[in-house]
């Protein structure tokens, strides 16, 4: 059997979408207090119990070199989890993440397994994200905001077979043409800033991989692709928070078509991006 | 920097004494699909009798762990017979991989097929998948445990309606996903008088009418 790519799920190929605020300043203690307040009650009423603190590592550059050492001056973050599996009977696997919001001095990140649709999705991130922003609206600005999307494939059949040629599109501008002819491993990893209004990044990271399946069982290849774009703010500019879910609006839209641009057309059939 | 690499690896192996009901739970667990053992794919003509290995049908890419799971079932096989206990090595699955085969998985990729659906798909005039309908019959899916056999479809209106059925207990139920959250709930038990329920979903009216009539864990 020759094999062939298919998409982590049958009919979309999403595994994790991470949408990102990052702020200018380091959000004050006490309103960092109040916004992790805010989003504990939305997080807890929307199955998000499981809290988690974060800790914040500080650098400190001299002469000496770099050095790391953890913060132990209170809580600098927390991150709210719901799993996949809450049975706690269920001794064969461990915790798998289905749907997180963490939100610490420098960034408010949503992140979930378990897409639904991106209208489903865009009401979930303003259900979970707007009880900080609103805190935060107008003691610190906002620098960042990104979303980004892991799209991940799988290759069924003989290893030999592996060829990304049915996967990917070979005169996508985004893609290294090394990765076409090779027959090991290999990263693709593209980034530049895109013309428009506003600064946005453009971040195309393709790898192939082989991920272990059971003990002793050979490995399975996977082409995992990360695509997100960034919208880069003047951290003097106050961004409304109405504004910040357009722009997650705008880049979703956008990713779509960044995606569409890398891989087949059938396979953009397969996972209904395209009719 | 990135913010999608923060999966935690929860991958291991280890060793546990299996007994007869561990086994029927494991067994539970793969139709549920919330077992590691996640290459399985169940056969539906299986019965509910546990047979050993018999039930599974591998893919083919999925031969090379056949073997593994020849092992494990041969020996948990025994114990079941025997009532007693065998250690068995089961290993649990990193989290970069996920179900695919599952009935759950399964019921979402048919509620995506549905949601795709125009007005009058059936020749018979019925409505276009309501979108906000199957995307909550979608999150619905994965948020719910212990759930009995179930089935995707839609209604004439495109309200996405997941379907359950649980035949030792002749049970047939189902719940149909309205605008704004709402949901209605109907079970059949037997030969006993329906229920109709209609309500907010996540609310404890529905949340215990699933539990009590229908089996099913809902945590919103």
């Amino acid at each position: 059997m020759a094999g062939g790519w298919r998409p982590i799920h049958d009919n979309h190929a999403i595994d994790v979408m991470a949408a990102v605020v990052r702020f200018a300043q380091p959000v004050p203690d006490l309103v960092l207090k109040r916004a992790l307040n805010a989003t504990e009650e939305t997080a807890f009423a929307a199955g998000l119990k499981s809290r988690h603190s974060t800790r914040g590592l500080e650098f400190s550059v001299s002469a000496g070199g770099i050095q790391a050492a953890s913060r132990e001056d209170g809580v600098r973050g927390l991150m709210f989890n719901a799993t996949f599996d809450d049975d706690p009977s269920n001794t064969l696997r461990g915790t798998r993440l289905a749907e997180q919001i963490q939100l610490d001095i420098g960034q408010l990140i949503y992140r979930t397994w378990r897409y639904v649709s991106w209208t489903w999705q865009l009401q979930r991130m303003q259900s979970l994200m707007r009880p900080a922003l609103d805190v935060l609206s107008g003691i610190v600005s906002i620098s960042q905001t990104r979303l980004e999307y892991l799209d991940r494939f799988m290759f069924e059949g003989d290893l030999a077979a592996a060829d990304v040629k049915s996967l990917l599109k070979f005169d996508s501008e985004h893609i290294a043409k090394h990765v076409f002819d090779a027959t090991d491993l290999w990263h693709s990893y593209t980034g530049a800033f895109v013309p428009g209004a506003v600064k946005r990044l453009e971040v195309v990271n393709l790898d192939a991989l082989d991920l272990p399946g059971i003990e002793d069982s050979e490995s399975t290849r996977w082409v995992h692709m990360t695509t997100a774009y960034e919208d880069r703010y003047n951290p003097l500019a106050e961004i409304p928070v109405d504004q910040v879910f357009k722009s997650f609006d705008g880049m979703h839209f956008d990713l779509k078509q960044l995606l569409g641009s890398l891989i087949t057309d059938a396979m953009a059939k397969r996972i209904y991006l395209k009719d | 920097m990135s913010a999608l690499a923060t999966t935690p690896f929860v991958g291991g192996t280890f060793t546990t004494p299996v007994t007869s009901d561990w086994l029927a739970d494991v067994l539970s667990r793969i139709r549920g699909e919330r077992s590691s053992i996640r290459w399985a794919t169940f056969d539906p003509s299986y019965s509910e009798q546990f047979t050993p290995l018999a039930m599974f049908k591998p893919r083919p890419t999925e031969q090379r762990m056949s073997a593994a799971l020849e092992e494990v079932f041969t020996n948990v096989g025994a114990a079941s017979q025997s009532r007693q206990t065998a250690e068995v090595k089961v290993t649990v699955v990193p989290s970069t991989t996920v179900p695919m085969h599952g009935e759950r998985e399964r019921t979402k990729v048919r509620f995506r097929m549905l949601r795709r659906l125009g007005p009058n798909h059936d020749n018979e005039g019925a409505a276009a998948a309501n979108h906000a309908s199957v995307d909550a019959a979608i999150a619905f899916m994965d948020r719910m445990a212990m759930h009995p056999l179930c089935l995707a479809t839609l209604n004439d209106d495109g309200d996405a309606v997941i379907e359950f059925r649980k035949r030792e207990d002749d049970l047939f139920g189902d719940i149909t996903f309205h605008s704004g959250g709402m949901v209605q709930c109907y079970s059949r038990h037997g030969t006993a008088p329906s229920k109709l329920v209609e309500g907010a979903l996540g609310s404890r009216e529905i949340t215990n009418f699933l539990q009590e009539h229908l089996g099913v864990d809902y945590s919103p």
